[in-house]
């Protein structure tokens, strides 16, 4: 029985006293009345979808109980789910609809008129459905098992998006549920956005729970945010890197926190000190009456979000460890051998360094760019996460490097070599000689655009702010995490490729 | 209230949030203009720190939602 079902759900009705809340609006539903409201709008699509196949629909999606409502009404349809970033840049949400062929999409204004007629007569459901069009039809084949498309991206302008199933959701859910042992006691304030795997695992895991969900857009520099946290006592809190940031800058003593038993941080590695400094603040906190914790986590939308988590009273000493995998998932070490002559991967049994690998009923049916994609399924057992990991005595594991081009920004993945296309093609590009060419290297919180080869006189003058302008505009990050720098000769590998390890550690330290 | 540096503070509004002087008027406020989102929040204050020599309290980090609202707080310090 899936945790979005509506036997489940009113299952759960049945042992809690807990609501949904809109932190907006004030608007609040206990667990049978969401029940009943999803169930009114799930009348609503079987109208609409009356004999088509299977449809994708796009959710412009924010932390609102009325998008929540449509988007529990579409995961218990035969359709196919998007989430879109609400206020989301039109031309990439355009590319977006063309390349997916969306059947339909829901904006805010389309959500809440779909909750108005869902509880009215049917002929109000059916002029409503006049005004829903539904768009490249007849509709191309969708796999039969993907239930849900998530980026992998953030708002980087890629097109890239995981096919998840029914299943993977499931399995997500019940291991964070477990791990975290999340009851109808608890109650969660969001912080993060639900078209992002993290922020949608919070959502999915508190209603499986039956905890009371207060659903909000706000950040830490929001007053709103910490009004709600005044008024709801909430018991859980989640974060990225940066949100810790933030609450870490305001003075975590001055924040209405203590109702808290468990922070949790993932989608990116948060700097030891930081992590310190919270296991500090903590252990103040806890005395007899109170214990609070610190869940560390690891995932990637490609396992639906999670991977492993950090034991909590591991910390302080295992600071910048991932832990052991998830409940139900299961990881392994491989030593990549791609550029030996054999080509065959190994496993490594003890404290040495590889790839990690993970497996688990939440690996995803891998990645679509198109519409096309969403025909054929690639069901890998075992997961390269793309990370070198080792692993000690007692089966913690801990990230070392990373095999893939690709830097986290506030939280926000960026393919290096994704960047570097898109710069190639762009205007900037073309003004250069021949002789040079821009590439993209850098770490996490540090990207760097490198100008490489010979320049004419004042050329890198000119071109540095432009480049910057059109590269935080593209990535929609913030001007203070890049940076230019000039280098005349590339360094290559012994086959005459880039060799980037070396051009990071060049460009990197340079001034 | 002591007077302070508007120049200064104007100043560190347009390198944080990366925008034209042009734009740094008493209407610019917090999440209405596209730039000025959290991150660029953090830069901010880190900015108007520097610029300042002052450390901002935590309501005042929440507080500072316009560029008046931040003449008035600087002004405190």
């Amino acid at each position: 029985m899936h945790f979005y079902s509506s036997q489940y759900i009113q299952q759960i009705a049945q042992n809690t006293t807990s609501h949904i809340i809109d932190g907006k609006t004030g608007v609040q539903l206990n667990y049978a009345e969401f029940d009943k409201t999803v169930s009114q709008v799930e009348t609503v699509f079987q109208l609409l979808f009356e004999q088509q196949g299977k449809c994708l629909v796009a959710i412009e999606s924010d932390n609102s109980l009325n998008c929540l409502v449509v988007y529990f009404a579409l995961l218990r349809s035969q359709h196919c789910l998007l989430l879109l970033e609400s206020g989301q840049d039109k031309l990439k949400q355009q590319q977006i609809i063309q390349n997916y062929q969306i059947n339909l999409l829901l904006d805010k204004s389309l959500i809440n008129s779909l909750l108005a007629a869902s509880a009215e007569a049917h002929s109000t459901k059916q002029s409503l459905i006049q005004q829903l069009p539904l768009k490249f039809l007849p509709t191309q084949t969708i796999h039969p098992d993907i239930k849900l498309l998530l980026t992998t991206s953030g708002s980087t302008g890629s097109c890239k998006y995981v096919k998840l199933t029914a299943d993977n959701l499931q399995a997500n859910c019940q291991s964070i549920c477990q791990y975290l042992q999340l009851t109808a006691n608890d109650s969660v304030v969001t912080t993060l956005p639900m078209f992002y795997s993290f922020g949608l695992s919070v959502i999915h895991t508190h209603i499986a729970s039956g905890s009371q969900l207060v659903l909000s857009n706000s950040t830490p520099m929001d007053k709103n945010l910490w009004a709600l946290l005044k008024q709801y006592q909430p018991t859980c809190l989640y974060g990225v890197p940066f949100f810790y940031q933030m609450l870490l800058r305001l003075g975590l003593k001055r924040l209405p926190l203590q109702s808290l038993r468990l922070f949790a941080q993932a989608g990116g590695r948060l700097d030891n000190s930081l992590i310190l400094q919270l296991h500090e603040y903590i252990q103040q906190q806890n005395d007899g009456s109170c214990h609070k914790q610190l869940f560390i986590m690891y995932g990637q939308t490609e396992a639906t979000a999670r991977m492993a988590y950090l034991q909590p009273d591991k910390l302080p000493e295992k600071v910048g460890y991932i832990g052991q995998a998830i409940p139900g998932g299961e990881f392994k070490l491989v030593n990549d051998l791609a550029d030996h002559a054999d080509n065959q991967g190994s496993s490594i049994q003890s404290t040495q360094a590889g790839e990690l690998y993970y497996r688990g009923g939440n690996v995803s049916l891998g990645l679509a760019q198109n519409r096309q994609m969403l025909e054929q399924v690639e069901k890998t057992e075992w997961l390269a996460t793309g990370d070198l990991a080792e692993l000690d005595a007692e089966g913690d594991y801990k990230i070392i490097g990373r095999l893939k081009r690709f830097i986290k920004i506030v939280g926000k993945r960026i393919n290096l070599d994704e960047v570097e296309a898109w710069l190639s093609q762009s205007n900037l590009a073309r003004n250069l000689t021949e002789q040079a060419q821009i590439l993209a290297s850098g770490e996490d919180d540090k990207l760097v655009l490198v100008m490489a080869g010979k320049l004419a006189a004042n050329h890198l003058e000119q071109i540095q702010h432009p480049l910057i302008q059109y590269a935080t505009e593209l990535l929609s990050v913030h001007a203070s995490y890049l940076r230019v720098v000039h280098i005349e000769q590339l360094p290559l590998t012994a086959n005459h490729k880039v060799d980037y390890n070396k051009l990071k550690q060049q460009v990197l330290y340079a001034n | 209230m002591t007077e302070i540096n508007t120049d200064k503070l104007a100043e560190a509004f347009v390198s944080a949030l990366a925008i034209d002087a042009a734009e740094v008027n008493d209407e610019l406020a917090y999440s209405q203009h596209p730039k000025w989102d959290s991150t660029a929040h953090m830069v901010l204050v880190a900015e108007i720190e520097a610029a300042f020599g002052i450390m901002l309290d935590t309501d005042d980090i929440i507080d500072m939602s316009s560029f008046a609202k931040a003449k008035e707080i600087v002004a405190k310090y």
